[in-house]
């Protein structure tokens, strides 16, 4: 379970997150909706320590991300590098642009993890891989390199990256925005999948589709604050505010544009 | 009659031919290293750092090879480092050399993404790792051409180093000529070899290039 309290964060002067909570019950798939600038994807990047928030705190599975107070209480201090790659290992991230490593083939990127980081051996490392690329249907491609994949295969190679870690929490950041449409499918199949694995996910998107598609939970925000926060089926059809009633009518308004375009 | 002579001399060029290619390896590997560290440093230090590295490095490729030579074969037992002629030569040739495998490494790494870098840490890598396994191999292919080149340069360098008595090839048929006063016999001979070996590094780097670049998509 990932328990955020009043997290704020600014980059100098300009603030993008303001005094964010929320909560993501274990096994639940939460949606960080909203359009670009809204803080989402930094809100995003702060729960694996790639941002740090200037104030608040974070708890994932009851204990403290990022901050460490002696016991007993005290300052709290920030964690040093060595403390941060620790939790980073069970907290999986995937990136818009895939970010696979293009010199590594399918298998070894796979591998990477419980082989160079967690120390397995070479036969338990490539076990856990084909294990993973089966689950996400990428067998047959394991010896190809990145380059040759289209960005459906390189996602779901990414998402199998990521799960070789075997994480508690699954961070994905706008997966499906940089796919050709008739990639996406593929892609959130296999989120669909993981769903249905229990595994607790939080993702960042600015499509609709996808929060309706496989959200427990949707977190509304704009100008770095949660803005509406519900069920999808409850918040996407019938908006308690004037920000989200907007935003959802742009987003279809949009989508009508690109469908009569094509 | 120039062929006997060569023959005679044969076994002993070999081995200095076998002297010239360990002192190019030694010389190579040590530069790699070093000019690695170095271009982290740059990175990691901060300004100033990066500054005082800024003027090692200029420093150092500012000096021909041969007065580095010299200086650093006299200035070792100043600091009470008593090491053989060879290793000292290799020292003098890595600590000039690791300066442009650092220029050529520090261009490279910057063109590697940052996303790449936090592709490694979101998998729980700490800093090295993420350089050693993420940024490294993609940087060495990068500057792979720009590395052989200099490693077919250190090769025919390590001729200078003769100067302050390492045997090796160039030491070896200075010899041979001053023996039987056949200097183009010898000094072709040696040309010959230096030749190969330089040539032998050129086309083993177009096939390690061709290698590395399998991951690519022509």
């Amino acid at each position: 379970m990932i328990s955020v309290r009043n997290l704020s964060k600014s980059f100098g002067a300009n603030a993008v997150l303001k005094d964010i909570s929320f909560d993501v019950a274990k096994g639940k798939t939460a949606v960080l909706l909203g359009k670009s600038g809204s803080g989402k994807s930094t809100m995003l990047r702060c729960l694996n320590m790639l941002e740090h928030w200037d104030s608040g705190h974070v708890e994932i599975d009851g204990a403290a991300l990022g901050r460490t107070r002696p016991p007993g209480g005290g300052d709290w201090r920030r964690w040093n590098p060595r403390e941060e790659a620790q939790a980073r290992q069970r907290i999986g991230m995937v990136f818009q642009q895939f970010n696979l490593f293009p010199h590594m083939t399918v298998l070894q990127n796979v591998m990477c993890g419980p082989k160079r980081i967690l120390g397995k051996d070479d036969a338990a490392s490539k076990k856990i891989a084909l294990a993973l690329l089966d689950q996400v249907g990428l067998v047959e491609k394991q010896a190809a390199y990145p380059a040759f994949l289209s960005g459906g295969q390189q996602q779901r190679v990414a998402i199998a990256r990521a799960l070789a870690m075997e994480p508690t929490v699954l961070l994905l950041d706008e997966i499906t925005s940089a796919l050709d449409p008739e990639l996406v499918g593929e892609v959130l199949e296999v989120v669909r999948d993981l769903k249905r694995r229990g595994l607790t996910m939080v993702c960042v998107t600015h499509e609709i589709h996808f929060a309706e598609d496989v959200a427990d939970q949707v977190i509304f925000m704009e100008e770095g604050l949660v803005v509406e926060e519900g069920p999808p089926e409850s918040i996407l059809a019938n908006p308690r505010t004037e920000r989200l009633r907007k935003f959802l009518t742009r987003f279809h308004a949009q989508n009508r544009g690109t469908r009569a375009a094509a | 009659m120039e062929l006997t002579l060569l023959a005679n001399a044969a076994p002993l060029l070999l081995q200095a031919l076998g002297q010239t290619l360990v002192l190019a390896l030694i010389t190579t590997l040590l530069a790699l290293v070093l000019g690695f560290l170095i271009a982290e440093a740059g990175m990691l230090g901060g300004r100033v750092v990066a500054f005082a590295l800024r003027c090692v490095i200029e420093g150092i490729r500012g000096i021909p090879l041969l007065v580095f030579v010299f200086l650093i074969y006299y200035l070792l037992p100043r600091l009470g480092i008593f090491i053989d002629t060879f290793y000292s030569g290799c020292v003098a040739m890595a600590l000039f050399f690791a300066t442009y495998v650092a220029e050529i490494l520090r261009g490279a790494l910057r063109t590697i993404p940052r996303v790449q870098i936090e592709a490694g840490k979101a998998l729980g890598m700490r800093h090295w790792k993420i350089q050693l396994v993420v940024v490294l191999p993609q940087a060495v292919r990068i500057a792979l051409p720009a590395l052989m080149n200099l490693a077919a340069i250190v090769i025919k360098a390590t001729s200078v180093v003769s100067i302050i008595g390492v045997w090796e090839l160039t030491l070896a048929t200075n010899e041979a000529v001053m023996r039987t006063l056949a200097p183009f016999t010898f000094f072709i001979a040696a040309l010959g070899m230096y030749f190969v070996l330089c040539y032998g590094t050129v086309r083993s780097a177009a096939y390690l290039s061709k290698r590395m670049n399998r991951s690519q998509r022509s």
